[in-house]
């Protein structure tokens, strides 16, 4: 199981990470926060690439800094934008990351039942340079793969991907999920919101919250408000209201606002969903 | 690990700029082999039964004519045919024989160079040798004199190295000269494998895999000893390349003999502290200038792990080439230890192979080259810990 205990980060005067405690079980984990909330900094320091300023983490209960520690070797990890070499063909790379995971045995069967499953079997040996975005991140994903690691970290993972290849590599996140710890840092709301078992969300360094999406949306039922205004009114509510989204239709615009109580007389109580949740707690950080 | 060091190896080979970088030097490397060195470019030609021939080319069949042991018969030969010319030449007599070259003059003149060469290897012992032998003896007696223990041992070692040295046999060795003392072609493979070091690390922070290999098993040292090993190679198959077309090219443009000969039998190298032959000098030569193209690749390496960007990594490896050549020049005095942690010093080592350098090493003479090869595999060594250090030192993805 893996553990982040008291850990802070510090660039110079700057906190990057302060005081975060997580404990990751089985499971999908979305880590959501907005770009500088410090998610790659927190994926860097669990994947052991960078040191805390104080606090640890620990797999089964060792540091992962420790020698002894197994968790690189129960480890899948997929970076942000990974390059790849344009050279390799798919088979010749999942072949390398193989060799650098020191896997050995029946890992071409794996690497083919891998390509299977990412659905790049046919493309096998075409070289990368030639492959998509959304192959390039199947790859990776591929490589995460190898060697049946119980935690799989992917910071991230949809960056750049079309709708279709948004889903597509939802759904095989879903996949393999099963008896896995899966750390997915993004944020996108969607790319978690039905998949993952727990939400986490970061802020400037902060955890603010750490629950089950369902958990998390019912903590703001009656949070969440629509109200339907003409341009002019629309424009005021926008200055003096937390608006998460506007919908207009025929010079009418359709506004849900994120407040404590109701905003106006004319507001109606709407249900919550994940990405009202991550606004509410990003108003509440302060974040524009 | 070995096929760790293929897949590292293939990562080198694939690295664009180097190889239209390595295209581009054999290219340069091949014509500045002709252009320099080709006989057949020598200005002064000949028209003998039909055929252009240059001054070097007439002169490679009198030299074959004559290849092989030094004996009575040939240089009686070579003599009768030298006063031959000379009459020709005074208006004595009419041409009766065959002449290498068309006027009798030249055929004169070129006949008195053999003949002098003959007797520069026919007497190489007896005068040569001979002379600094006795030298040798009056410097060791010296020495046993003044209990000058270290200048007695170095009196032993020169008899030990230039003794029982005789040459009897005539081939065209000086033509092996200008491939031993080439160094255009090091120079190429030093900018290659500084070029491949420079990537190693840098490359993988570029284009994000570092923090993909480092979150792996083998991420740290596993890693580190492919990239090196697979450096190494790199620098060796560079290396072979280079010195074996350098090989083939002097051979096809200077056309030398006598390859099984010794080292000594050159002129330039009478002098070499080394009983072997000369394919072993040059093998031996290329290796020692491997070993520095290497040390300098480590020193490549060490800034690539260091820089996030190959191109700071390269700029830094040619600054330090640079300012290695330069303290080669001017390290004397108390500075003339450096010499022997400078790999430029191995990549031009033949001058310390041409005449008998040796250091004091706690009272006992050893050879400078030596002295240089141990000196420089340790600074490679250092390098190579430093290197490895710095390319774990964890630091943000980001960063």
């Amino acid at each position: 199981m893996l553990e982040i205990k008291n850990l802070s980060k510090r660039y110079g005067d700057t906190e990057v990470l302060h005081n975060v405690n997580i404990r990751f079980d089985k499971g999908i984990y979305g880590l959501l926060g907005p770009n500088g909330a410090g998610k790659t900094t927190l994926m860097s320091i669990i994947v052991n690439l960078l040191k805390p300023t104080s606090g640890d983490v620990l797999y089964d209960g060792v540091s992962v800094s420790d020698r002894k520690c197994k968790f690189i070797s129960k480890l899948g990890f997929l970076p942000q934008y990974p390059g790849y070499y344009k050279n390799y063909t798919a088979t010749e790379f999942l072949e390398y990351v193989s060799v650098l995971k020191g896997i050995k045995g029946a890992n071409k069967q794996q690497i083919t039942e891998l390509l299977n499953f990412v659905n790049l079997y046919e493309s096998r040996d075409k070289k990368i340079g030639t492959f998509s975005g959304g192959m390039l991140r199947r790859v990776g994903l591929a490589q995460t793969l190898l060697g049946n690691p119980e935690v799989i970290i992917l910071d991230e993972p949809t960056a750049g991907l079309d709708p279709i290849e948004r889903i597509r590599l939802r759904n095989l996140l879903s996949e393999i999920a099963n008896d896995r710890t899966v750390i997915v840092a993004t944020h996108i709301v969607p790319d978690v919101e039905y998949i993952a078992n727990y939400i986490i969300m970061l802020f400037k360094g902060n955890v603010a919250a750490n629950a089950s999406p369902d958990v998390l949306i019912s903590e703001i039922a009656g949070k969440v408000w629509s109200v339907k205004a003409d341009i002019r009114e629309a424009e005021a509510y926008i200055k003096r209201f937390k608006v998460s989204n506007i919908f207009s239709e025929k010079s009418i615009y359709d506004l849900r606002i994120i407040s404590d109580n109701k905003p106006l007389e004319s507001a109606e109580e709407v249900f919550p969903t994940l990405e009202d949740v991550f606004l509410y707690y990003s108003f509440m950080r302060g974040e524009k | 690990m070995k096929r760790l060091v293929v897949f590292e190896l293939k990562k080198n080979h694939n690295i664009r700029f180097i190889k239209v970088f390595i295209i581009a030097l054999v290219f340069v490397n091949l014509f500045n082999i002709y252009k320099n060195y080709d006989l057949l470019l020598k200005p002064t030609e000949y028209i003998i039964n039909s055929e252009v021939c240059t001054i070097d080319k007439v002169k490679y069949r009198m030299d074959t004519d004559y290849s092989g042991a030094i004996t009575a018969e040939k240089v009686n030969a070579l003599k009768t045919h030298y006063n031959r010319c000379q009459s020709i030449t005074d208006g004595k007599t009419d041409i009766q024989e065959k002449l290498y070259f068309p006027l009798a003059y030249t055929d004169m003149v070129q006949t008195e160079i053999l003949l002098n060469e003959m007797e520069r290897l026919y007497k190489y012992d007896a005068q040569s040798i001979e002379k600094l032998l006795q030298n040798n003896e009056m410097l060791k007696a010296e020495a046993q004199g003044a209990e000058n223990e270290y200048n007695y041992r170095i009196a032993a070692l020169i008899e030990k190295v230039y003794s029982n040295r005789s040459l009897s046999n005539f081939y065209r060795v000086n033509e092996y000269e200008p491939l031993l003392t080439y160094q255009f072609s090091s120079l190429c493979v030093l900018l290659l494998s500084c070029f491949a070091a420079a990537y190693l690390f840098s490359g993988e922070k570029e284009n994000g895999m570092n923090s993909l290999i480092r979150a792996t098993e083998g991420g740290n040292v596993k890693i580190f000893i492919a990239k090196a090993t697979g450096l190494f190679i790199f620098c060796v198959e560079t290396c072979a390349f280079f010195f074996i077309s350098d090989f083939v090219l002097f051979g096809l443009c200077r056309k030398p003999t006598g390859l099984f000969e010794p080292i000594y039998s050159l002129k330039a190298f009478e002098y070499a502290p080394l009983n072997t032959s000369i394919l072993l000098f040059y093998l031996l030569l290329c290796f020692i200038k491997l070993l520095g193209v290497f040390a300098v690749a480590n020193i490549s390496m060490f800034f690539s792990a260091a820089f996030r960007k190959s191109y700071i990594s390269l700029l830094c490896s040619l600054l330090s080439i640079g300012g290695f050549m330069y303290s080669g020049l001017y390290t004397d005095g108390m500075f003339s230890v450096l010499k022997h942690v400078n790999p430029i010093s191995l990549i031009t080592s033949v001058n310390l192979l041409q005449r008998f350098y040796v250091e004091n090493i706690f009272g006992h003479p050893v050879f400078s080259v030596i002295v240089t090869m141990i000196g420089v595999l340790s600074f490679g060594v250092v390098l190579c810990i430093i290197a490895y250090k710095v390319s774990i030192w964890r630091r943000p993805a980001n960063a």
